[in-house]
């Protein structure tokens, strides 16, 4: 199963930039932590102190902060300089995203709203930014429960 | 691997380039399908034979285990249905994730297969990125971030049985998308070319070359793309991709945001008449670059598109690439 442990690797390292530092410093950081054959781990080792490395993880973040950004708006700028170190914090707690864009913007809120820590001057906002994307979330739920008839069985085409 | 490839043109102009009795086809012109993409089709729709539609964007996928896991977009549906009606589609998707270690996502390929029997794709491509790793899962706000794959026989062992299962579910043609990477995998045990080339000799698995994603690779990596597709066998070329992008910090990004740069178009002068399985010329761009794209030049660029069709000298259509 090495290959299932370099590629959780190397997706670890696009994630996280501070990871990627401390490979750069501790190759062996690569070794504890994972489960690779010799090659695999000159081949992380390769990305990690690689040019694009950088830019691996810039857009591995600016991906993953796109739902928060488009759906919760006022929340980011309201966190103003705390929310690199909240949206870190978030990523640890949840590593896996969630492609629907308001369960991504729902879990955020969620997570920010059980932090004893949040900034006094967000939470206001955010209570209101929580509420609303919540509701949003839960009609498209209701929706999909409500659907009756199969979607796609008013799409078919005939063979063009 | 089944041959079921519709050679019936539903685009005039294409089908007018058929010569009756001849196996030969002009490739079709088209665009990746997004929000905005209908106000081109307004505009300009005779010249657009099909529209390439990512399936993942026509659903809200709850996840897993979820309870009544896909809610559609329904609205997207009638309006893709509407501006379809006379074109053909192509199935492009980017859930599936086939370099993955995990066993396949077998809700999410139901849903795969529903909208192929629904929509009729032509064809069927993924792409050759990871987006799903075990207990993690990649950002891919628009594909924008696959992570590259290991170049050896463990990972085309892997894909090529999740190809077969997919193209047998599908029973249409699947193809392979080349990606873009920041960072390459160091000590491939073979080029990713011969990746290609091996993948479709043992399972028929064509390629969809995308051009765009070569060139950042020729910026990011320092990579030949005259090596890369000298090595490729030409007969799996079953459709390419113009695109655009933007420099990010001294990267270069297939954000597809900008009209195709001049270096990708004469690649594609080039080598796109060499390629004799070349069936489709797809341009990519995001909905948010619309308006500037329109603006700057999105009729010249599908005019462009229809003069390289018209230097290919034609698909065989049905042939085995």
């Amino acid at each position: 199963m090495t290959l299932a442990a370099f590629q959780t690797a190397l997706a670890d390292l696009t994630a996280s930039p501070a990871l990627c530092r401390q490979v750069r410093t501790k190759p062996e950081t690569l070794r504890e932590r994972y489960d690779l054959t010799a090659k695999e781990w000159r081949r992380l080792g390769g990305i990690a102190t690689s040019k694009g490395s950088e830019a691996n993880c810039m857009l591995s973040r600016a991906n993953r902060l796109a739902p928060i950004a488009l759906n919760r708006p006022e929340t980011c700028t309201a966190l103003g300089d705390d929310l690199n170190r909240l949206l870190s914090a978030y990523w640890d707690s949840e590593p896996i995203t969630n492609v629907h864009f308001l369960i991504e913007a729902e879990r955020f809120c969620r997570f920010l709203r059980a932090l004893p820590a949040l900034p006094s001057v967000a939470r206001p906002s955010l209570e209101q930014a929580h509420a609303l994307v919540a509701a949003q979330l839960a009609v498209t739920r209701k929706m999909a429960r409500a659907a009756r008839t199969d979607p796609w069985q008013l799409h078919r085409r005939r063979n063009k | 691997m089944t041959e079921s490839w519709k050679c019936n043109s539903v685009n005039p102009s294409a089908a007018d380039t058929m010569t009756t009795g001849m196996t030969r086809i002009t490739p079709m012109v088209g665009l990746l399908y997004n929000p905005a993409v209908p106000i081109v089709l307004d505009a300009i729709g005779a010249r657009v034979d099909f529209v390439e539609v990512i399936p993942d964007r026509l659903w809200y996928d709850c996840g897993i285990g979820a309870p009544h896991r896909f809610s559609h977009a329904r609205a997207a549906l009638d309006a893709l249905r509407r501006y379809a009606r006379d074109r053909a589609i192509i199935g492009h998707g980017i859930g599936l994730s086939l370099p993955s270690v995990m066993p396949r996502d077998a809700g999410l390929l139901d849903e795969v297969v529903a909208s192929h029997r629904a929509l009729n794709y032509r064809w069927y491509s993924e792409h050759l990125s990871l987006f799903l790793v075990p207990n993690r899962s990649l950002p891919n706000a628009q594909a924008g971030l696959g992570l590259p794959v290991v170049l050896d026989q463990e990972t085309l062992a892997l894909i090529g049985s999740k190809v077969q299962r997919l193209s047998e579910a599908l029973d249409t043609r699947l193809l392979l998308e080349n990606g873009t990477s920041f960072a390459a995998i160091p000590e491939p045990d073979m080029s990713e070319p011969a990746f290609f080339n091996r993948l479709h000799a043992e399972t028929g698995c064509g390629m969809l070359l995308d051009l765009h994603n070569l060139y950042a690779n020729t910026l990011n990596l320092g990579i030949s793309a005259d090596a890369y597709v000298s090595e490729l066998d030409p007969e799996i070329v079953v459709e390419i991709h113009l695109a655009g992008g933007d420099w990010l910090k001294g990267h270069y990004t297939d954000s597809h945001s900008r009209l195709t740069p001049a270096p990708v178009w004469a690649w594609a002068h080039a080598w796109a008449p060499r390629l004799p399985n070349l069936a489709a010329i797809t341009f990519e761009y995001h909905a948010s670059s619309h308006k500037r794209l329109s603006l700057a030049g999105m009729p010249r660029e599908i005019e462009l598109m229809h003069a390289l069709a018209d230097k290919v000298p034609g698909s065989r259509v049905g042939a085995g690439a």
